[in-house]
């Protein structure tokens, strides 16, 4: 009854769908000039402005059916392909693999409820969602085309969650409270400071409307502020400052990891934790792209890890695992459990056969744009724009020495490790941070080489995995190459699946 | 004949051979050591250019858009005084522009190539710099061709190729005469499907288990939609 093998246009209503979609793309496309055409518009040509609406309505009528008559989808059981052509002047043609298939959803947006019909969306690891959509098909096709379409797909399909109730083993891994207090201390220093910038902007924001506002004396008030903040003073909100940072992140790290616990459930990694929503996470060991942990120097000194595992990023499995983002974190863990931790996504613990450094250049562009281009506005800007700016020239003082810090460090940490199985990308100056792959995990490699390079033999390295990219900036070209020509061949033989 | 059917000749000169496909065993999983110098060498691949019709198609465009610019200006000078009281060097910059944009849209097609291995696609590109991105075929996710309105005059389709690595590492190559495209297009997805249909097999025998139980619900799921077709 419903056979899919040859080219299929979709239900005729699809062609009210195509309207909608075209007229929402012109409004948010030209919503300023349409606005503007409304605001200064002169009413008595009213006619004029109705007339050409109607036009307008007719035309994008005409885009719409052009659009319903030239999508088409076909299911092709031979080669085990799904086949969309679409497309009115620029022809599109869209085949996917059955078994690449992650996900088939059928969604109805309040346009589709309206006219009574779904759209199909398939979800394949890596491409954009929408390259794959069915606008308006009915209930039943829709139905028949997700079995279809899965009847193909090989081990996606978890019977873990069924049983994850009836087992109840031995944690894994459990984070005391005062292990989270610890973490709470000593991460996530940036993130609680921009927040706190945020939110002590928007205070002054409305501090400063009040103070405009009710006309007070603005210079009056802040001769008051002048006064009251000596030295003295100002090393006091510092402290206050530093103190709220810890309180933060003290907070956040409590409520979001509470009872942070991990359970090994038939080769699959459970976790739950949270004071006021409790949160499941499932993870199967093997979809693990990116294994990453990192140590700044305070952790270091209380032997702590911060370990973050990351999934192949565009499959939203949020029904059944519960997750908002795939990054799963383990807020602070000792170097015997992320030696388990490690152990058990990747089967052995990685070890170092050679070391990449960067290049000198490296230095030099860190300390072009973040130390000499800064310096070198902000002293233009105090001689020749703003003349107040010159009273604060002391402070570049301090800046140059804390981004030289900074850049120091970034260079000193900023390393490849490379052994044959496995690929360690090192840096960051604070969290130090380290990023595990398997060359086999690895989707491309991307080399990019400057002309200015050329001689020096420079090149920077990205390699794409389904967890985002890494980059290795100004390597020695020569030293890269056969590992590159090794990391193909791994991956090129290899059998393992990815995921 | 064109070089990606001459495979068997000239890349079998790169190293590892198992092109035949043959079926793995579980002995053949030991990782015996790699003498790195034997691996085929992707930095040596000689690349191929792209149509050299698919200039005209880049000229094409650049020249509308000259066009585009070309009228701003004169709308320019007609309205805008202080335009007007300098045409000369308005005019020259916008020669200047326009003669650039020529020029790099020329290297940027001198410098884009793309090669294929026997078990990878290669893609160079790159003005300023030289980016080379390698995806082997068990990566690709799915392949698409497009074509613009242009580039259908001169028959020309652009080859998309999709990883799960995100759009960063999706390849575009442009200017493929149509036919050769398509041929490239199902040589990549008939790569793809025997790649996986041997990775099927090995699967078997390591995780009997595993397989078996996952398979369950599908049979059933498969033979409900079964039914459900006949009803």
């Amino acid at each position: 009854m419903y056979d899919f093998s040859k080219p299929q246009r979709q239900s005729v209503k699809g062609i009210a769908i195509m309207f909608a979609d075209t007229l929402q793309g012109i409004i948010r496309g030209l919503w300023a000039p349409i606005l503007l055409v409304i605001y200064k518009f002169d009413w008595s040509k009213m006619y004029f402005l109705i007339f050409g609406f109607l036009i307008l309505l007719l035309l994008i009528g005409v885009i719409a059916y052009l659009k319903y008559i030239n999508f088409t989808y076909f299911l092709d059981e031979e080669k085990q392909e799904f086949v969309i052509q679409k497309g009115v002047i620029t022809k599109n043609n869209i085949t996917i693999q059955l078994d690449k298939i992650q996900q088939v959803n059928i969604n109805q947006s309040v346009v589709q409820k309206l006219v009574g019909v779904f759209s199909v969306d398939i979800d394949t690891a890596g491409s954009n969602k929408k390259e794959a959509s069915i606008r308006a098909v009915d209930n039943q096709v829709a139905l028949h085309l997700k079995n279809k379409l899965l009847s193909f797909e090989k081990t996606t399909i978890d019977i873990l969650t069924d049983e994850s109730s009836l087992e109840t083993e031995k944690p894994f891994l459990k984070i005391s409270f005062l292990t989270l207090l610890k973490v709470g201390i000593t991460s996530n220093y940036g993130r609680s400071i921009a927040l706190l910038i945020g939110f002590v902007g928007t205070l002054y924001g409305g501090f400063h409307d009040v103070v405009t506002s009710f006309e007070v004396d603005e210079e009056e008030v802040n001769g008051l502020v002048d006064r009251g903040l000596g030295y003295f003073s100002l090393s006091f909100f510092l402290i206050g400052v530093m103190v709220l940072v810890l309180l933060i992140n003290l907070i956040r790290t409590v409520v979001k990891y509470f009872e942070y616990q991990m359970v090994i459930q038939r080769k699959a990694l459970a976790i739950t934790h949270g004071l006021f929503a409790k949160k499941n996470t499932l993870l199967k060991p093997a979809k693990v792209q990116i294994t990453a942990f990192s140590q700044n120097f305070f952790q270091r000194k209380l032997n702590l890890f911060d370990l973050r595992l990351k999934q192949a990023s565009s499959t939203d499995e949020a029904g059944t695992e519960g997750k908002s983002s795939n990054d799963i974190e383990v807020p602070g863990c000792s170097p015997a459990e992320k030696e388990a931790i490690l152990q058990m996504i990747l089967d052995k613990i990685p070890t170092t056969k050679e070391i990449l450094k960067p290049n000198f250049r490296y230095l030099i562009k860190a300390i072009l744009f973040g130390i000499f281009f800064p310096c070198a506005i902000f002293t233009f800007m105090g001689l020749f724009v703003f003349e107040a700016l010159q009273s604060f020239f002391p402070v570049m003082i301090a800046y140059v020495l804390l981004m030289g810090m900074i850049v120091f460090f970034q260079f000193r940490n900023y390393r490849l490790l490379l052994s044959l199985d496995f690929i360690t990308l090192k840096g960051n100056a604070w969290d130090v941070q380290h990023q595990l792959i398997e060359p086999f995990k690895i989707q491309g490699i991307t080399t990019k080489q400057y002309l200015w390079h050329k001689r020096s033999d420079v090149v920077h390295l990205t390699f794409h995995t389904a967890a985002g990219d890494l980059s290795f900036k100004f390597a020695n070209y020569s030293a890269l190459k056969p590992w590159i020509n090794y990391w193909l061949y791994q991956v090129e033989r290899s059998n393992q699946n990815w995921m | 004949m064109p070089f990606w059917k001459k495979e068997s000749l000239t890349l079998r000169k790169n190293g590892f051979h198992n092109h035949q496909l043959k079926l793995y065993t579980l002995e053949e999983f030991t990782n015996s050591t790699v003498s790195f110098d034997s691996l085929p060498k992707f930095e040596l691949v000689p690349f191929q250019p792209l149509n050299k019709n698919y200039l005209n198609v880049v000229y094409i465009s650049n020249a509308i858009f000259a066009v585009i610019l070309a009228i701003g200006l004169t709308l320019f000078i007609i309205f805008n005084d202080f335009v007007r009281s300098n045409v000369i060097l308005w005019v020259a910059i916008l020669i200047g522009i326009i003669a650039l944009l020529f020029w790099l849209s020329n290297i940027s097609f001198r410098k884009k190539g793309y090669a294929l291995r026997e078990k990878d696609i290669l893609f160079r590109k790159g003005i300023l710099s030289t980016t080379k991105t390698v995806i082997p075929f068990n990566r690709i996710q799915h392949v698409a061709l497009h074509e613009g309105v242009f580039s259908r005059m001169y028959q020309l389709s652009e080859l998309q190729v999709y990883t799960a690595g995100g759009s960063s590492s999706d390849l575009h190559i442009p200017g493929l005469p149509k036919e050769e495209a398509e041929r490239i297009k199902s040589f990549l997805l008939n790569k793809i499907t025997v790649l996986e249909n041997v990775s099927n097999v090995i699967e078997e025998p390591i995780f009997p288990e595993e397989i078996r139980e996952e398979n369950h619900p599908i049979d059933e799921s498969r033979s409900d939609s079964e039914n459900e077709t006949q009803n």
